[in-house]
Protein backbone atom coordinates (compact mmCIF):
# COMPACT_ATOMS: atom_id res chain seq x y z
CA UNK A 1 0.00 0.00 0.00
CA UNK A 2 1.60 2.78 -1.23
CA UNK A 3 1.38 6.22 0.92
CA UNK A 4 0.86 8.17 -1.78
CA UNK A 5 -2.48 6.38 -2.32
CA UNK A 6 -3.98 8.16 0.81
CA UNK A 7 -5.75 10.89 -1.08
CA UNK A 8 -8.01 12.02 1.45
CA UNK A 9 -9.14 15.28 0.03
CA UNK A 10 -8.64 15.31 -3.62
CA UNK A 11 -12.66 15.88 -3.84
CA UNK A 12 -13.47 18.40 -6.22
CA UNK A 13 -14.91 22.33 -5.79
CA UNK A 14 -18.84 21.74 -4.83
CA UNK A 15 -19.83 24.17 -7.57
CA UNK A 16 -18.74 20.87 -9.94
CA UNK A 17 -21.32 18.64 -9.34
CA UNK A 18 -23.88 21.05 -8.51
CA UNK A 19 -23.66 23.07 -11.73
CA UNK A 20 -24.69 19.57 -12.99
CA UNK A 21 -27.32 18.81 -10.77
CA UNK A 22 -29.10 22.02 -11.56
CA UNK A 23 -28.81 22.06 -15.42
CA UNK A 24 -30.26 18.44 -15.16
CA UNK A 25 -33.77 19.72 -14.14
CA UNK A 26 -34.10 22.69 -16.84
CA UNK A 27 -34.21 19.97 -19.10
CA UNK A 28 -36.87 18.07 -17.62
CA UNK A 29 -38.50 21.00 -17.49
CA UNK A 30 -38.27 21.79 -21.30
CA UNK A 31 -39.33 17.87 -22.06
CA UNK A 32 -42.61 18.83 -20.31
CA UNK A 33 -43.52 21.86 -21.88
CA UNK A 34 -42.52 19.22 -25.49
CA UNK A 35 -45.52 17.26 -23.48
CA UNK A 36 -47.52 19.09 -23.00
CA UNK A 37 -47.67 20.46 -26.67
CA UNK A 38 -46.88 17.73 -28.39
CA UNK A 39 -46.97 14.88 -26.55
CA UNK A 40 -49.71 12.93 -27.44
CA UNK A 41 -47.92 11.76 -30.54
CA UNK A 42 -45.12 10.09 -28.74
CA UNK A 43 -47.09 7.18 -28.28
CA UNK A 44 -47.90 6.31 -32.02
CA UNK A 45 -43.94 4.80 -32.20
CA UNK A 46 -40.61 5.17 -31.66
CA UNK A 47 -39.66 6.86 -34.52
CA UNK A 48 -41.68 10.00 -34.69
CA UNK A 49 -40.11 13.33 -34.05
CA UNK A 50 -41.10 14.17 -30.92
CA UNK A 51 -40.66 10.57 -29.36
CA UNK A 52 -37.03 10.84 -30.33
CA UNK A 53 -36.77 14.64 -29.23
CA UNK A 54 -38.10 13.84 -25.76
CA UNK A 55 -35.70 10.81 -24.88
CA UNK A 56 -33.07 12.22 -25.93
CA UNK A 57 -33.48 15.37 -23.33
CA UNK A 58 -34.34 13.13 -20.75
CA UNK A 59 -31.14 10.79 -21.87
CA UNK A 60 -28.44 13.56 -22.47
CA UNK A 61 -29.81 16.19 -20.54
CA UNK A 62 -31.22 14.95 -17.01
CA UNK A 63 -29.88 11.19 -16.74
CA UNK A 64 -26.50 11.38 -18.36
CA UNK A 65 -26.35 14.68 -16.78
CA UNK A 66 -26.78 13.99 -13.32
CA UNK A 67 -24.28 10.87 -13.58
CA UNK A 68 -21.42 12.76 -14.80
CA UNK A 69 -21.66 15.24 -12.43
CA UNK A 70 -21.74 12.05 -9.28
CA UNK A 71 -18.84 10.42 -11.78
CA UNK A 72 -17.17 13.68 -11.05
CA UNK A 73 -18.01 12.82 -7.11
CA UNK A 74 -17.54 9.57 -6.55
CA UNK A 75 -14.37 8.91 -8.57
CA UNK A 76 -12.16 10.55 -6.14
CA UNK A 77 -14.16 8.10 -3.17
CA UNK A 78 -14.72 5.30 -5.12
CA UNK A 79 -11.64 4.47 -7.24
CA UNK A 80 -9.57 7.19 -5.40
CA UNK A 81 -8.76 9.91 -7.99
CA UNK A 82 -9.99 12.52 -9.38
CA UNK A 83 -11.27 13.33 -13.09
CA UNK A 84 -8.93 16.11 -13.87
CA UNK A 85 -11.47 19.26 -14.33
CA UNK A 86 -11.35 22.36 -12.73
CA UNK A 87 -14.10 24.92 -12.52
CA UNK A 88 -13.88 26.67 -15.83
CA UNK A 89 -13.55 23.55 -17.64
CA UNK A 90 -16.89 22.19 -16.19
CA UNK A 91 -18.81 25.29 -17.14
CA UNK A 92 -17.30 25.17 -20.60
CA UNK A 93 -18.02 21.16 -21.19
CA UNK A 94 -21.67 21.89 -19.60
CA UNK A 95 -22.40 24.87 -21.84
CA UNK A 96 -21.07 22.51 -25.25
CA UNK A 97 -23.20 19.46 -23.63
CA UNK A 98 -26.13 21.44 -23.43
CA UNK A 99 -26.27 23.65 -26.30
CA UNK A 100 -25.80 19.75 -28.31
CA UNK A 101 -28.63 18.92 -26.37
CA UNK A 102 -30.42 21.10 -27.50
CA UNK A 103 -29.06 21.33 -31.11
CA UNK A 104 -30.02 17.97 -31.28
CA UNK A 105 -33.51 18.15 -30.12
CA UNK A 106 -34.43 20.46 -32.63
CA UNK A 107 -32.67 18.61 -34.94
CA UNK A 108 -35.38 15.49 -34.41
CA UNK A 109 -38.01 18.43 -34.36
CA UNK A 110 -36.93 19.41 -37.85
CA UNK A 111 -35.83 22.99 -37.23
CA UNK A 112 -32.17 22.47 -37.65
CA UNK A 113 -29.86 20.23 -39.30
CA UNK A 114 -27.77 17.72 -37.31
CA UNK A 115 -24.67 19.16 -38.04
CA UNK A 116 -24.34 21.91 -34.74
CA UNK A 117 -25.38 18.79 -32.29
CA UNK A 118 -23.15 16.61 -34.19
CA UNK A 119 -20.26 18.91 -33.50
CA UNK A 120 -20.99 20.33 -30.53
CA UNK A 121 -22.00 17.10 -28.96
CA UNK A 122 -18.46 15.23 -30.06
CA UNK A 123 -16.71 17.87 -28.94
CA UNK A 124 -17.95 17.47 -25.19
CA UNK A 125 -18.87 14.15 -25.27
CA UNK A 126 -15.94 12.62 -26.82
CA UNK A 127 -13.50 14.83 -25.31
CA UNK A 128 -15.24 13.73 -21.75
CA UNK A 129 -15.07 9.97 -22.81
CA UNK A 130 -11.61 10.28 -23.46
CA UNK A 131 -10.64 12.16 -19.89
CA UNK A 132 -12.69 9.60 -18.31
CA UNK A 133 -11.55 6.40 -19.80
CA UNK A 134 -8.00 7.32 -19.43
CA UNK A 135 -8.51 8.27 -15.92
CA UNK A 136 -9.71 4.86 -14.78
CA UNK A 137 -7.45 3.17 -16.97
CA UNK A 138 -3.87 4.50 -15.81
CA UNK A 139 -5.17 6.35 -12.59
CA UNK A 140 -7.95 4.09 -10.75
CA UNK A 141 -7.73 1.93 -7.82
CA UNK A 142 -10.54 0.05 -5.84
CA UNK A 143 -11.11 -3.88 -6.87
CA UNK A 144 -15.34 -3.35 -7.27
CA UNK A 145 -15.80 -0.24 -8.46
CA UNK A 146 -13.00 0.40 -11.44
CA UNK A 147 -13.67 -2.49 -14.04
CA UNK A 148 -17.41 -2.17 -13.51
CA UNK A 149 -17.46 1.94 -14.12
CA UNK A 150 -15.03 0.95 -17.01
CA UNK A 151 -17.07 -1.71 -18.66
CA UNK A 152 -20.31 1.54 -18.08
CA UNK A 153 -17.95 4.20 -19.91
CA UNK A 154 -17.62 1.47 -22.76
CA UNK A 155 -20.69 1.10 -23.36
CA UNK A 156 -21.14 5.23 -22.78
CA UNK A 157 -18.97 5.06 -25.29
CA UNK A 158 -20.50 2.27 -27.73
CA UNK A 159 -23.96 4.42 -27.70
CA UNK A 160 -22.31 7.46 -28.35
CA UNK A 161 -20.33 5.94 -31.79
CA UNK A 162 -23.96 4.58 -33.00
CA UNK A 163 -25.47 7.95 -32.32
CA UNK A 164 -22.98 10.01 -34.04
CA UNK A 165 -23.02 7.57 -36.83
CA UNK A 166 -26.18 7.73 -36.98
CA UNK A 167 -26.44 11.87 -37.55
CA UNK A 168 -24.22 11.28 -39.79
CA UNK A 169 -26.15 9.07 -41.76
CA UNK A 170 -29.26 11.33 -41.15
CA UNK A 171 -27.14 14.13 -42.88
CA UNK A 172 -25.64 12.34 -45.49
CA UNK A 173 -27.92 9.79 -46.13
CA UNK A 174 -25.06 7.57 -47.00
CA UNK A 175 -26.28 4.13 -45.98
CA UNK A 176 -30.24 4.77 -46.75
CA UNK A 177 -32.20 3.81 -44.34
CA UNK A 178 -31.07 2.65 -40.80
CA UNK A 179 -31.90 -1.35 -40.27
CA UNK A 180 -33.52 -1.50 -36.61
CA UNK A 181 -30.61 -3.76 -35.62
CA UNK A 182 -28.89 -0.79 -35.16
CA UNK A 183 -30.75 1.71 -33.01
CA UNK A 184 -32.16 -1.19 -31.04
CA UNK A 185 -28.47 -1.87 -30.06
CA UNK A 186 -27.92 1.68 -29.16
CA UNK A 187 -31.14 1.84 -27.06
CA UNK A 188 -30.09 -1.50 -25.22
CA UNK A 189 -26.05 -0.25 -24.69
CA UNK A 190 -27.65 3.12 -23.78
CA UNK A 191 -30.16 1.99 -21.31
CA UNK A 192 -28.91 -1.46 -20.12
CA UNK A 193 -25.11 -1.23 -20.33
CA UNK A 194 -24.18 2.64 -19.28
CA UNK A 195 -27.24 3.63 -17.15
CA UNK A 196 -28.21 0.06 -16.11
CA UNK A 197 -24.53 -1.11 -15.16
CA UNK A 198 -23.67 2.25 -13.37
CA UNK A 199 -26.47 1.89 -11.08
CA UNK A 200 -26.05 -1.33 -9.90
CA UNK A 201 -22.12 -0.90 -9.73
CA UNK A 202 -22.86 2.92 -7.67
CA UNK A 203 -25.54 0.62 -5.64
CA UNK A 204 -22.82 -1.61 -4.11
CA UNK A 205 -21.42 1.13 -2.70
CA UNK A 206 -23.67 3.38 -1.69
CA UNK A 207 -26.76 1.13 -0.50
CA UNK A 208 -24.35 -0.39 2.48
CA UNK A 209 -23.06 3.20 2.97
CA UNK A 210 -25.62 5.67 3.21
CA UNK A 211 -28.13 3.17 4.43
CA UNK A 212 -26.14 0.78 7.19
CA UNK A 213 -26.87 -2.36 5.40
CA UNK A 214 -24.92 -5.44 5.06
CA UNK A 215 -22.78 -5.69 2.01
CA UNK A 216 -24.19 -6.83 -1.29
CA UNK A 217 -23.21 -11.04 -1.59
CA UNK A 218 -19.71 -11.81 -3.18
CA UNK A 219 -20.84 -13.62 -5.89
CA UNK A 220 -23.51 -10.46 -7.43
CA UNK A 221 -20.55 -7.94 -6.77
CA UNK A 222 -18.03 -9.65 -8.49
CA UNK A 223 -19.97 -11.67 -11.18
CA UNK A 224 -23.14 -9.07 -12.76
CA UNK A 225 -21.73 -6.38 -13.95
CA UNK A 226 -19.20 -8.45 -15.91
CA UNK A 227 -21.90 -10.47 -16.69
CA UNK A 228 -24.34 -7.92 -17.87
CA UNK A 229 -21.48 -6.35 -20.02
CA UNK A 230 -20.82 -9.66 -21.73
CA UNK A 231 -24.40 -10.47 -22.02
CA UNK A 232 -25.19 -7.29 -23.83
CA UNK A 233 -22.17 -7.87 -26.26
CA UNK A 234 -23.31 -11.20 -27.51
CA UNK A 235 -26.87 -9.81 -27.69
CA UNK A 236 -25.37 -7.68 -30.21
CA UNK A 237 -23.52 -10.66 -32.10
CA UNK A 238 -26.71 -12.61 -31.86
CA UNK A 239 -28.47 -9.80 -33.51
CA UNK A 240 -26.68 -9.48 -36.40
CA UNK A 241 -27.34 -13.08 -37.48
CA UNK A 242 -30.69 -14.44 -35.94
CA UNK A 243 -33.14 -13.65 -32.99
CA UNK A 244 -31.48 -14.33 -29.53
CA UNK A 245 -34.37 -14.78 -27.19
CA UNK A 246 -32.02 -16.70 -24.70
CA UNK A 247 -30.23 -13.81 -24.15
CA UNK A 248 -32.98 -11.39 -23.75
CA UNK A 249 -34.26 -14.01 -21.23
CA UNK A 250 -30.78 -13.85 -19.60
CA UNK A 251 -30.47 -10.28 -19.20
CA UNK A 252 -33.56 -10.12 -18.05
CA UNK A 253 -33.40 -13.06 -15.03
CA UNK A 254 -30.04 -10.95 -14.47
CA UNK A 255 -31.45 -7.43 -13.55
CA UNK A 256 -34.77 -9.51 -11.83
CA UNK A 257 -32.19 -11.28 -9.71
CA UNK A 258 -30.17 -7.87 -8.95
CA UNK A 259 -33.24 -5.93 -7.78
CA UNK A 260 -34.42 -8.59 -5.72
CA UNK A 261 -30.89 -8.72 -3.91
CA UNK A 262 -30.69 -5.58 -3.27
CA UNK A 263 -34.66 -5.42 -2.10
CA UNK A 264 -33.05 -7.94 0.34
CA UNK A 265 -30.56 -5.41 1.46
CA UNK A 266 -32.59 -2.68 1.86
CA UNK A 267 -34.84 -4.69 3.86
CA UNK A 268 -31.79 -5.85 6.20
CA UNK A 269 -31.01 -2.17 7.04
CA UNK A 270 -30.44 -2.09 10.83
CA UNK A 271 -31.67 1.88 11.12
CA UNK A 272 -35.20 2.45 12.53
CA UNK A 273 -35.27 6.18 11.22
CA UNK A 274 -37.63 6.42 8.23
CA UNK A 275 -36.12 8.07 4.95
CA UNK A 276 -37.48 9.38 1.78
CA UNK A 277 -34.42 7.50 -0.06
CA UNK A 278 -34.86 4.13 0.87
CA UNK A 279 -38.12 4.43 -0.73
CA UNK A 280 -36.98 5.90 -4.00
CA UNK A 281 -34.59 2.88 -4.14
CA UNK A 282 -37.29 0.63 -3.48
CA UNK A 283 -39.35 2.33 -6.57
CA UNK A 284 -36.82 2.30 -8.70
CA UNK A 285 -36.19 -1.58 -7.83
CA UNK A 286 -39.45 -2.65 -7.75
CA UNK A 287 -39.47 -1.30 -11.26
CA UNK A 288 -36.71 -2.72 -12.69
CA UNK A 289 -38.47 -6.09 -11.82
CA UNK A 290 -41.48 -5.21 -13.42
CA UNK A 291 -39.46 -4.39 -16.66
CA UNK A 292 -37.39 -7.25 -16.25
CA UNK A 293 -40.54 -9.66 -16.69
CA UNK A 294 -42.28 -7.40 -19.06
CA UNK A 295 -39.15 -7.81 -21.30
CA UNK A 296 -39.50 -11.83 -20.78
CA UNK A 297 -43.74 -11.55 -21.93
CA UNK A 298 -42.64 -9.40 -24.53
CA UNK A 299 -40.56 -12.15 -26.04
CA UNK A 300 -43.47 -14.32 -26.59
CA UNK A 301 -46.05 -11.71 -27.34
CA UNK A 302 -43.91 -10.32 -30.09
CA UNK A 303 -44.32 -12.45 -33.00
CA UNK A 304 -48.13 -12.49 -32.31
CA UNK A 305 -49.12 -9.02 -32.27
CA UNK A 306 -51.56 -9.61 -29.81
CA UNK A 307 -51.49 -6.45 -27.78
CA UNK A 308 -53.52 -3.79 -28.37
CA UNK A 309 -51.09 -1.02 -27.17
CA UNK A 310 -46.93 -1.32 -27.27
CA UNK A 311 -44.99 -3.02 -24.77
CA UNK A 312 -41.92 -1.66 -25.84
CA UNK A 313 -43.16 2.22 -24.92
CA UNK A 314 -44.32 0.78 -21.65
CA UNK A 315 -41.49 -0.89 -20.78
CA UNK A 316 -39.39 2.30 -21.63
CA UNK A 317 -41.24 4.68 -19.82
CA UNK A 318 -41.22 2.16 -16.54
CA UNK A 319 -37.55 2.12 -17.33
CA UNK A 320 -36.57 5.40 -17.21
CA UNK A 321 -39.05 7.61 -15.19
CA UNK A 322 -39.88 4.14 -12.67
CA UNK A 323 -36.01 2.58 -12.79
CA UNK A 324 -33.58 5.57 -13.57
CA UNK A 325 -35.27 8.98 -12.64
CA UNK A 326 -36.52 7.02 -9.01
CA UNK A 327 -33.52 6.27 -8.08
CA UNK A 328 -31.69 9.54 -9.37
CA UNK A 329 -33.99 11.93 -7.43
CA UNK A 330 -33.70 9.09 -4.31
CA UNK A 331 -29.19 9.95 -4.67
CA UNK A 332 -29.61 13.71 -5.06
CA UNK A 333 -32.05 13.77 -1.80
CA UNK A 334 -29.19 12.21 0.42
CA UNK A 335 -26.30 13.16 -2.10
CA UNK A 336 -26.74 17.03 -2.18
CA UNK A 337 -26.41 17.29 1.97
CA UNK A 338 -24.09 14.89 2.35
CA UNK A 339 -21.92 16.88 0.06
CA UNK A 340 -22.60 19.86 1.51
CA UNK A 341 -22.06 19.09 5.01
CA UNK A 342 -18.79 17.05 3.64
CA UNK A 343 -17.35 20.60 2.01
CA UNK A 344 -18.45 22.48 5.15
CA UNK A 345 -16.35 20.07 7.33
CA UNK A 346 -13.35 20.68 5.41
CA UNK A 347 -13.82 24.19 6.14
CA UNK A 348 -14.59 24.02 9.45
CA UNK A 349 -10.99 22.10 9.64
CA UNK A 350 -9.62 25.61 8.92
CA UNK A 351 -11.80 27.41 11.39
CA UNK A 352 -12.56 25.11 14.56
CA UNK A 353 -14.76 27.53 16.01
CA UNK A 354 -17.10 27.28 13.35
CA UNK A 355 -17.95 23.39 14.04
CA UNK A 356 -21.38 24.30 16.48
CA UNK A 357 -22.79 25.83 13.29
CA UNK A 358 -22.76 22.76 10.86
CA UNK A 359 -26.12 22.32 9.78
CA UNK A 360 -27.94 19.26 10.05
CA UNK A 361 -28.73 16.64 7.51
CA UNK A 362 -32.53 17.46 7.12
CA UNK A 363 -31.72 21.27 7.89
CA UNK A 364 -30.70 21.21 3.95
CA UNK A 365 -33.45 19.38 2.66
CA UNK A 366 -36.18 19.01 4.75
CA UNK A 367 -38.03 15.13 5.25
CA UNK A 368 -40.87 16.78 4.89
CA UNK A 369 -39.79 18.24 0.93
CA UNK A 370 -38.68 14.70 0.56
CA UNK A 371 -41.63 13.59 1.05
CA UNK A 372 -43.44 15.83 -1.68
CA UNK A 373 -40.79 14.98 -3.92
CA UNK A 374 -41.53 11.33 -3.65
CA UNK A 375 -45.13 11.52 -4.37
CA UNK A 376 -45.40 14.03 -7.06
CA UNK A 377 -42.59 11.71 -8.58
CA UNK A 378 -44.73 8.46 -7.72
CA UNK A 379 -47.86 10.38 -9.24
CA UNK A 380 -45.81 11.05 -12.23
CA UNK A 381 -45.30 7.26 -12.49
CA UNK A 382 -48.51 6.24 -12.46
CA UNK A 383 -50.11 8.70 -14.94
CA UNK A 384 -46.92 7.97 -17.16
CA UNK A 385 -48.01 4.28 -17.76
CA UNK A 386 -51.42 5.14 -17.57
CA UNK A 387 -51.00 7.76 -20.76
CA UNK A 388 -49.61 4.39 -22.86
CA UNK A 389 -53.26 3.58 -22.35
CA UNK A 390 -54.96 7.25 -22.84
CA UNK A 391 -53.17 9.49 -24.76
CA UNK A 392 -54.93 12.61 -23.91
CA UNK A 393 -53.08 12.10 -20.18
CA UNK A 394 -49.26 13.22 -21.86
CA UNK A 395 -50.33 16.79 -21.49
CA UNK A 396 -50.71 15.68 -17.65
CA UNK A 397 -46.91 13.90 -17.66
CA UNK A 398 -45.75 17.06 -19.13
CA UNK A 399 -47.45 19.31 -16.17
CA UNK A 400 -46.28 16.90 -13.26
CA UNK A 401 -42.54 16.36 -15.04
CA UNK A 402 -42.77 20.32 -15.02
CA UNK A 403 -43.62 20.49 -11.07
CA UNK A 404 -41.47 17.76 -10.19
CA UNK A 405 -38.16 19.00 -11.72
CA UNK A 406 -38.78 22.40 -10.87
CA UNK A 407 -39.11 21.48 -7.29
CA UNK A 408 -36.45 19.64 -7.18
CA UNK A 409 -33.94 22.29 -8.85
CA UNK A 410 -35.60 24.82 -6.51
CA UNK A 411 -34.78 22.56 -3.21
CA UNK A 412 -31.39 21.95 -4.73
CA UNK A 413 -30.79 25.62 -5.32
CA UNK A 414 -31.75 26.39 -1.96
CA UNK A 415 -29.56 23.90 -0.61
CA UNK A 416 -26.59 25.44 -2.02
CA UNK A 417 -27.31 29.07 -1.19
CA UNK A 418 -27.52 28.06 2.42
CA UNK A 419 -24.26 26.30 1.82
CA UNK A 420 -22.52 29.73 0.67
CA UNK A 421 -24.03 31.39 3.81
CA UNK A 422 -23.30 28.93 6.65
CA UNK A 423 -19.59 28.75 4.90
CA UNK A 424 -19.56 32.28 5.48
CA UNK A 425 -20.70 32.42 8.96
CA UNK A 426 -18.07 28.96 9.80
CA UNK A 427 -15.22 31.93 8.36
CA UNK A 428 -16.84 34.37 10.30
CA UNK A 429 -16.96 32.05 13.99
CA UNK B 1 -1.41 -10.24 10.44
CA UNK B 2 -4.75 -8.36 10.80
CA UNK B 3 -5.53 -7.57 14.47
CA UNK B 4 -5.70 -4.13 14.18
CA UNK B 5 -7.83 -4.01 11.32
CA UNK B 6 -10.25 -7.01 12.49
CA UNK B 7 -10.41 -5.47 16.16
CA UNK B 8 -11.74 -1.89 15.22
CA UNK B 9 -13.94 -2.84 12.41
CA UNK B 10 -15.76 -5.12 14.87
CA UNK B 11 -15.77 -2.44 17.06
CA UNK B 12 -17.48 0.14 14.56
CA UNK B 13 -20.00 -2.40 13.70
CA UNK B 14 -20.82 -2.50 17.65
CA UNK B 15 -21.32 1.02 17.66
CA UNK B 16 -23.44 0.92 14.48
CA UNK B 17 -25.73 -1.26 15.96
CA UNK B 18 -25.77 0.61 18.91
CA UNK B 19 -27.01 3.98 17.45
CA UNK B 20 -29.94 1.80 14.79
CA UNK B 21 -30.85 0.77 18.45
CA UNK B 22 -31.27 4.42 19.30
CA UNK B 23 -33.13 5.45 15.81
CA UNK B 24 -36.33 3.43 17.23
CA UNK B 25 -37.60 5.55 20.20
CA UNK B 26 -36.63 8.41 18.36
CA UNK B 27 -38.76 7.79 15.47
CA UNK B 28 -41.45 6.98 18.00
CA UNK B 29 -41.00 10.28 19.77
CA UNK B 30 -40.29 8.29 22.94
CA UNK B 31 -37.68 10.92 24.46
CA UNK B 32 -37.00 8.77 27.65
CA UNK B 33 -36.29 5.96 25.63
CA UNK B 34 -33.93 7.84 23.47
CA UNK B 35 -31.85 9.53 25.68
CA UNK B 36 -30.97 6.00 27.78
CA UNK B 37 -29.93 5.15 24.26
CA UNK B 38 -27.93 7.67 23.06
CA UNK B 39 -25.95 8.11 25.80
CA UNK B 40 -25.22 4.32 25.62
CA UNK B 41 -23.95 5.20 21.98
CA UNK B 42 -22.17 8.12 22.56
CA UNK B 43 -20.02 6.96 25.42
CA UNK B 44 -18.95 3.55 22.86
CA UNK B 45 -18.49 6.08 20.54
CA UNK B 46 -16.07 8.16 22.70
CA UNK B 47 -13.77 5.28 24.10
CA UNK B 48 -13.44 4.47 20.56
CA UNK B 49 -12.23 7.64 19.69
CA UNK B 50 -9.93 7.77 22.44
CA UNK B 51 -8.72 4.54 21.66
CA UNK B 52 -7.75 6.16 18.63
CA UNK B 53 -6.18 9.25 19.03
CA UNK B 54 -4.26 8.26 22.45
CA UNK B 55 -3.26 4.97 21.49
CA UNK B 56 -3.43 3.98 18.07
CA UNK B 57 -2.68 6.97 16.02
CA UNK B 58 0.76 8.52 17.95
CA UNK B 59 1.37 4.51 17.52
CA UNK B 60 0.91 4.91 13.47
CA UNK B 61 2.96 8.88 14.17
CA UNK B 62 5.71 7.31 15.28
CA UNK B 63 6.42 4.30 13.26
CA UNK B 64 5.82 6.46 9.65
CA UNK B 65 6.69 9.87 10.87
CA UNK B 66 3.57 11.28 8.86
CA UNK B 67 1.78 13.66 11.32
CA UNK B 68 0.24 15.95 9.30
CA UNK B 69 -1.49 13.16 7.11
CA UNK B 70 -4.33 10.85 7.43
CA UNK B 71 -4.08 11.16 11.03
CA UNK B 72 -4.49 14.80 11.31
CA UNK B 73 -7.67 14.49 8.86
CA UNK B 74 -9.15 11.18 11.14
CA UNK B 75 -8.59 13.57 14.42
CA UNK B 76 -10.40 16.46 12.83
CA UNK B 77 -13.39 14.08 11.59
CA UNK B 78 -13.49 13.20 15.35
CA UNK B 79 -13.80 16.59 16.26
CA UNK B 80 -16.75 16.90 14.34
CA UNK B 81 -18.64 13.95 15.61
CA UNK B 82 -17.77 15.67 19.04
CA UNK B 83 -19.45 18.65 18.31
CA UNK B 84 -22.76 16.83 16.70
CA UNK B 85 -22.54 15.06 20.03
CA UNK B 86 -22.65 18.02 21.36
CA UNK B 87 -25.57 19.74 19.37
CA UNK B 88 -28.07 16.02 20.21
CA UNK B 89 -27.91 17.17 24.06
CA UNK B 90 -29.55 20.49 22.81
CA UNK B 91 -31.89 18.99 20.85
CA UNK B 92 -32.76 16.37 22.95
CA UNK B 93 -33.41 18.88 25.99
CA UNK B 94 -35.81 20.98 24.05
CA UNK B 95 -37.19 17.65 22.32
CA UNK B 96 -36.77 18.66 18.66
CA UNK B 97 -37.54 15.31 16.50
CA UNK B 98 -36.46 17.18 13.13
CA UNK B 99 -33.46 18.50 14.50
CA UNK B 100 -32.46 14.95 16.43
CA UNK B 101 -33.29 12.77 13.29
CA UNK B 102 -31.19 15.47 10.91
CA UNK B 103 -28.25 15.28 13.40
CA UNK B 104 -28.47 11.47 13.19
CA UNK B 105 -28.53 11.19 9.69
CA UNK B 106 -25.32 13.88 9.69
CA UNK B 107 -23.43 12.00 12.19
CA UNK B 108 -24.19 8.43 10.74
CA UNK B 109 -22.81 9.78 7.20
CA UNK B 110 -20.29 10.92 8.81
CA UNK B 111 -19.07 7.78 10.47
CA UNK B 112 -19.44 5.71 7.56
CA UNK B 113 -17.37 7.78 5.40
CA UNK B 114 -14.89 8.26 8.32
CA UNK B 115 -14.75 4.18 8.91
CA UNK B 116 -14.63 3.29 5.40
CA UNK B 117 -11.30 5.63 5.20
CA UNK B 118 -10.23 3.60 8.38
CA UNK B 119 -11.03 0.55 7.42
CA UNK B 120 -9.45 0.37 3.85
CA UNK B 121 -6.23 2.66 4.57
CA UNK B 122 -5.74 3.54 7.96
CA UNK B 123 -5.88 -0.21 9.66
CA UNK B 124 -4.26 -1.88 7.02
CA UNK B 125 -1.34 0.21 7.16
CA UNK B 126 -1.26 -0.02 10.77
CA UNK B 127 -1.34 -3.30 10.75
CA UNK B 128 1.77 -3.87 8.09
CA UNK B 129 3.38 -0.96 9.84
CA UNK B 130 3.57 -0.75 13.02
CA UNK B 131 6.39 -2.85 15.19
CA UNK B 132 3.95 -4.55 17.76
CA UNK B 133 0.66 -4.41 16.52
CA UNK B 134 -0.22 -6.83 19.01
CA UNK B 135 0.80 -4.57 21.91
CA UNK B 136 -0.58 -1.61 20.28
CA UNK B 137 -3.81 -3.88 20.38
CA UNK B 138 -3.60 -4.66 24.32
CA UNK B 139 -2.94 -0.88 25.21
CA UNK B 140 -6.04 -0.28 22.98
CA UNK B 141 -8.20 -2.37 24.96
CA UNK B 142 -6.46 -1.42 28.21
CA UNK B 143 -7.83 2.18 27.74
CA UNK B 144 -10.22 3.24 30.75
CA UNK B 145 -13.98 4.12 29.67
FE1 LIG C 1 -11.76 7.24 13.82
FE1 LIG D 1 -12.40 4.09 14.03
Amino acid sequence: MRLSGLQFDNIPALNIPFRFYLTAPIFAILTGVLLIFWGEQIWLSRWMPITLATTHLIALGVVAMIMFGSLFQLLPVLCGTPIPINSKGAIVFISLLSFGILCLSAAFLQQLSFLPALFLLSISLLSFGVILIYTLWFNASGFYTRTPVLLAVIMLALTIILGFSFLLNYQTGYFGALPKYWTNIHAAFGTLGWVTLLIITISFQVIPMFHVTPEFPVTIKNHYPFGLFILLISLAIELLFSNSHVTFALIATLLATYAIAALKQLSLRKRKLPDTTIKFWQLSLSSLLVCSFLLVVNLFTLSSKQLPFSLDSIIGVIFVVGVVLSVIQGMLLKIVPFLITLHLQQHAMKYPMGMGLMPDHYAIISRQHGKQLYWIHLGTLVIVVMSAFIPSLTKLVGILFIINWGFLWLMISRAYNAFSRIKLDISNA
Amino acid sequence: MSDIQHYMTTHHRDCDEILADAESPLAEGDWAGYQQKWRAFVSELLHHLTMEEEVLFPAFEQATGITQGPTMVMRSEHEQMRAFVAQMEQAIASQDQERAMGLVESLVLLIQQHNMKEEQMLYPMCDMRLPDNASTLAQMQSVTR
